[in-house]
């Protein structure tokens, strides 16, 4: 059946999580595109052996003209398919740079067509430039805050940090109490990980450790909490 | 909001110099913080939008005088870089005629043999949902379709459940709050 194959892309692409991408089909796609241009040369051979008989191909209503009309359809049906998956999977992975970042691990960038890594090369780069003349970070901040300092896990080794007016070493599985605003940027990388999240019945754990830092700063800067 | 900000960051500044009581530190930080927050959040919505609808958007100039210069050079590369990304993954491979980005073939806008074909593939807003709103003033007996059988009379200070469509050029007017 015509326009089968091509509704088996956007099959795929359904059944899929939202959010979540499939690897780029392209054994299917080859297909479709070759079903495509298929369908046109079957078209215009048609349209030919009408023009043949002359015939006039704008009022003429025989079997060929018919012919015609489906395989012209079936390519527009094909078409559309293909720009809805393309289009669609698009739109999931520039929803990857809000997520994600700008860099993308080696998991995602094996499901994508190689346009797809260009397109979300250069999505990135124009929310960059928005970005740097708004002179405004829009990738941080995800999440509404509700205190300036947050308790985080290092998830990975990042090494040496510079914070404002101190650098702190962020080595694998080490606490820390920092600046939300300091940390978000590894947070969104998934570098660290908000203890917050699931520190919600160490309440006092967490005012506790707090203290701990007050006292800490108050050596240097002599202000009590 | 943006100079809103910038003034408190430097009152931060001020204090940290200073030496101000810590908490009232803490607590302008955190002021600080829900500010960029809202801003933040503000300017990333609008550029999801324009993502979202980014071809219908660059197509109509009343749309595109709603965008801030920076949104507009935005919105603009993003639909020439869809455009191009089609292109090279989908378009360029379909035979001569079918390869618009815009138009289904190159006959599609005319009667093409007796089969009109004018799908449309840009996606639109949806502007037939229903939205919760509510009236800021009087508006009396209101239209709600063109031909006139549904008609609802919005009273000051109400709630409704009504179709965006219909109260569009209210919310435009300000006569109507969504929620």
């Amino acid at each position: 059946m015509y326009g089968r194959r091509a509704s088996q892309l956007l099959k795929e692409v359904d059944s899929c999580e939202a959010g979540q991408l499939v690897p780029f089909n392209s054994d299917v796609f080859d297909q479709v595109i070759r079903e495509c241009n298929e369908h046109n040369t079957q078209f215009q051979s048609l349209i030919r052996k009408m023009v043949e008989q002359n015939l006039d191909i704008e009022t003429t209503r025989n079997d060929d003209h018919y012919g015609a009309a489906v395989h012209h359809l079936s390519l527009l049906r094909n078409k559309r398919c293909l720009m809805a998956y393309m289009y669609n999977r698009a739109e999931v992975i520039q929803s990857f740079r809000w997520k994600i970042g700008p860099v993308l691990p080696h998991e995602i960038q094996e499901k994508l067509h190689f346009s797809e890594k260009e397109y979300f090369k250069n999505h990135s780069a124009a929310i960059k430039s928005y970005m740097s003349e708004m002179d405004i970070d829009l990738t941080v901040d995800m999440v509404p805050p509700k205190d300036p300092y947050i308790q985080v896990r290092v998830l990975e080794d990042i090494g040496e940090v510079s914070l404002g007016d101190h650098s702190i070493s962020l080595t694998k599985n080490s606490l820390h109490f920092l600046r939300r605003t300091d940390t978000e940027q590894f947070i969104s990388q998934s570098l660290c990980e908000n203890q917050r999240t699931y520190a919600v019945s160490a309440v006092k754990f967490w005012i506790s450790d707090m203290e701990l830092v007050r006292k800490h700063n108050q050596a240097d800067s002599k202000q009590e909490w | 909001m943006g100079s809103y900000s910038s003034t408190e960051e430097e009152t931060l500044d001020d204090f940290g110099e200073s030496g101000v009581d810590d908490l009232v530190v803490s607590l302008y930080q955190m002021d600080l913080d829900r500010t960029l927050f809202l801003l933040r959040s503000y300017l990333r919505l609008r550029l999801q939008k324009i993502e979202k609808y980014m071809m219908h958007i660059s197509k109509s100039e009343d749309l595109l005088s709603r965008l801030s210069q920076q949104e507009q050079r935005f919105a603009k590369s993003c639909t020439e870089m869809m455009e191009k990304h089609l292109e090279q993954s989908v378009l360029s491979k379909l035979p001569y005629g079918y390869d618009s980005v815009t138009r289904q073939s190159l006959s599609s806008t005319e009667d093409d043999m007796g089969i009109p074909f004018d799908l449309i593939i840009i996606p639109e807003p949806q502007l037939d949902t229903f939205v919760f709103c509510k009236t800021k003033s009087d508006v009396g007996a209101f239209q709600l379709d063109d031909i006139g059988e549904e008609v609802v009379d919005l009273v000051a200070d109400d709630l409704y459940v009504l179709r965006y469509k219909s109260i569009k050029g209210l919310v435009e007017s300000g006569q109507i709050d969504l929620i």
